[in-house]
């Protein structure tokens, strides 16, 4: 099966058939494009005791697999978590930067944040309001003109942050929960259909936000010097030592570029106000 | 996925231009088989060196350039892990003398450009040995957790301390004192390799190119693991091609004559023949002659080895590989220990590998710290 992300293509070499209809979900609508296989990858069950007891499933880069197996219920997830990485491990041609990207008005924002930030919460909510989708959890960035590239992948919505879409949008479209995986709960909503996706290109970058999600607080803005954010966008950049100069130099023009913000929010609408109105120009 | 004839890997190697006639579909096979090799960011300086990468197509050219990037930071990363090193050494005393990957990189040898490596390799004299160590543990340098097995394997047997690890820069650092295991019997005496020395132009420590190359074969046919293999003897061919002039071969037969390793550079002169087409030269055939390989020995060293080497990847056709592997896999423990304590180390070995297929992989591994 071919798993084309727009940026990336990948083809899925075996896989437990119970993935198929979540897979196609998410990704059939991606035409089978004539081009070449960026990675191959599958997902396997390595041991004989294990089929039957707690089976396991082991993610593999081609004949090699990069991290230990997980439980078999866990499969979509390791297979999303497995492409980044591969994606991460390889390509040094951009500055990959883990951060959502979301669009409007051809100009985006990125969301460099850490897990438990609410940030994929955030992002699904902004993709089905109006924002375009370019990326839940890479900033695919270009070191010559230092726009970012979306890519075809849905957005890993964890624990709480799934019911809360699930109720403020039942339209949207998510896989089955993976229950107790190592970030918890986690589905994927389809944040973008891929005729809506050929239709993108690479745009600026017009804001960096460090969102953190606090229940207790109302939306509380703070502009961040461009030091802070500096030293934020590097330490969020996977591949920013190995690129070196060329990554330094990257991060430094985007942050002059960019408006540069720390948010502490509990309310999603009043944070995409602040976003598309003082954000975006 | 087009499967691919094990010679489009050599030709595209030893001759760039090859892959002008490439379709897409043969460029990713070649791709992904050459990334496992580890040799995507090699193939990016070979076609730069004679001029066709800018003709290659735009999916080649992503990849192989990519991989060059990430090839570039580690060489940046030997450098400066070898200054600190030689620093730390030097002030007490202990000269370090770098070994195969680090070697080719800190001396700069064409076969160095886009070379990846997975640790850095240092020797150090056996007298030494407790000191350095000691110091690169006060510099933050953590010994891995290991099995009871595996750190009696390396303390008693092997010719290295288990691999240090530097938490910050996520470099591995193996610290050796020899080049092959002492319980084999079969441990070179070292001052062959390290009495005379070469230095590179940022003045460290390297043996010199006979002893470097004696080294990288040692390492290739002495040993149970081939999954680099194609890249290790890619390394030797292109030592020699650069090297190869009638003194270099007349100090490689004797070093690998008083070494007792004559029979492994006959096993790799045909396995460089094969794979690489390489031409030896007439009068070191002749030099040779009166340690001709037997029978047995031959068909090792065209059947076993050279399928051994060649990649081993589903997308490469061959019949024999497997059970080739195999074989080379049992000879190389076979050469490594007395046979009791081989039999002791293949059941401990068999043991955890039975486990593993049955219960999952993962369930030896030590507590994480």
């Amino acid at each position: 099966m071919i798993v084309n992300t727009g940026l990336y293509n990948f083809s899925l070499d075996s896989f437990p058939s119970k993935l198929s209809p979540i897979i196609s979900n998410v990704y059939a609508d991606a035409a089978e494009q004539d081009r070449p296989i960026d990675f191959a990858i599958s997902l396997r069950r390595d041991s004989l005791v294990r089929r039957f007891l707690k089976p396991q499933i082991t993610f593999y880069s081609d004949i090699h697999a990069p991290f230990k197996p997980l439980p078999l219920s866990q499969a979509y997830a390791l297979l999303e978590w497995g492409m980044n990485w591969c994606i991460a491990a390889h390509d040094f041609s951009r500055l990959i930067v883990h951060a959502a990207v979301l669009v409007k008005n051809n100009q985006a924002i990125i969301f460099p944040a850490s897990p438990g930030s609410g940030k994929s919460t955030l992002t699904a909510y902004l993709s089905l309001n109006g924002w375009t989708l370019y990326s839940d959890e890479m900033a695919i960035i270009d070191l010559d003109n230092q726009k970012v590239s979306p890519l075809y992948r849905p957005v890993c919505l964890k624990n709480d942050s799934i019911s809360i879409i699930k109720t403020l949008h039942p339209e949207a479209q998510m896989t089955p929960v993976c229950k107790d995986t190592q970030k918890g709960d986690v589905s994927h909503l389809k944040g973008i259909d891929w005729q809506n996706y050929t239709k993108l290109e690479p745009v600026d970058i017009v804001g960096i936000v460090f969102p953190k999600y606090k229940k207790e607080m109302d939306l509380t803005i703070y502009t961040c010097n461009q030091l802070q954010a500096f030293e934020a966008m590097s330490k969020h950049a996977f591949n920013y030592t190995v690129l070196g100069q060329e990554a330094f130099n990257v991060v430094g023009k985007l942050i002059q570029k960019a408006s540069l913000f720390e948010v502490e929010y509990n309310s999603l609408p009043e944070l995409a106000e602040f976003l598309a109105e003082d954000v975006i120009r | 996925m087009k499967k691919l004839q094990h010679h489009l890997i050599s030709a595209v190697l030893l001759d760039p231009k090859k892959g002008l006639n490439f379709d897409l579909d043969t460029w990713q096979s070649v791709i992904l088989v050459l990334r496992e090799e580890k040799l995507l960011a090699t193939l990016y300086h070979l076609a730069l060196d004679v001029a066709v990468f800018e003709q290659y197509p735009e999916f080649a050219q992503r990849h192989l350039f990519s991989a060059s990037i990430y090839a570039r930071r580690q060489s940046k990363q030997i450098f400066y892990e070898a200054l600190l090193l030689q620093e730390l050494l030097g002030k007490n005393g202990i000269t370090p003398i770098f070994l195969k990957g680090a070697n080719y990189t800190l001396r700069g040898s064409k076969n160095s450009q886009g070379r990846i490596c997975s640790d850095i390799d240092v020797l150090v004299k056996v007298e030494d040995l407790d000191n350095c160590e000691s110091l690169l543990l006060s510099q933050n340098w953590k010994s891995e957790k290991l099995t009871q097995y595996d750190e009696r394997y390396y303390r008693k047997w092997a010719h290295e301390i288990p691999p240090l690890i530097h938490p910050f820069r996520g470099t591995v650092l193996d610290v050796h004192h020899n080049l092959y295991l002492p319980i084999s019997g079969r441990s070179p005496k070292i001052e062959l390799f390290i009495n005379e020395l070469e230095f590179t132009d940022d003045n460290f420590a390297v043996l010199k190119i006979p002893q470097t190359v004696m080294h990288s074969i040692i390492h290739l046919f002495m040993n149970e693991n081939f999954s680099s293999g194609m890249r290790d003897l890619f390394d030797i061919y292109r030592l020699i091609k650069v090297h190869g002039d009638e003194s270099f071969w007349n100090e490689l037969i004797v070093l690998a004559r008083q070494s007792n390793f004559l029979v492994e550079l006959q096993y790799c002169l045909r396995a460089l023949e094969i794979i690489f087409s390489f031409e030896v030269p007439e009068y070191v055939s002749i030099a040779l002659n009166e340690n001709q390989l037997s029978w047995t020995q031959r068909i090792w060293a065209k059947h076993i080895f050279v399928n051994a080497i060649l990649p081993q990847h589903p997308l490469i056709s061959l019949s024999r590989q497997p059970f080739a592997s195999s074989l080379a896999y049992f000879r190389g423990h076979w050469v490594k220990m007395p046979k009791t304590v081989l039999i002791k180390h293949f059941i401990v070995k068999m043991y955890n590998q039975l486990l593993d297929q049955v219960l999952g992989k993962h369930q030896l591994d030590p507590k994480q710290l």
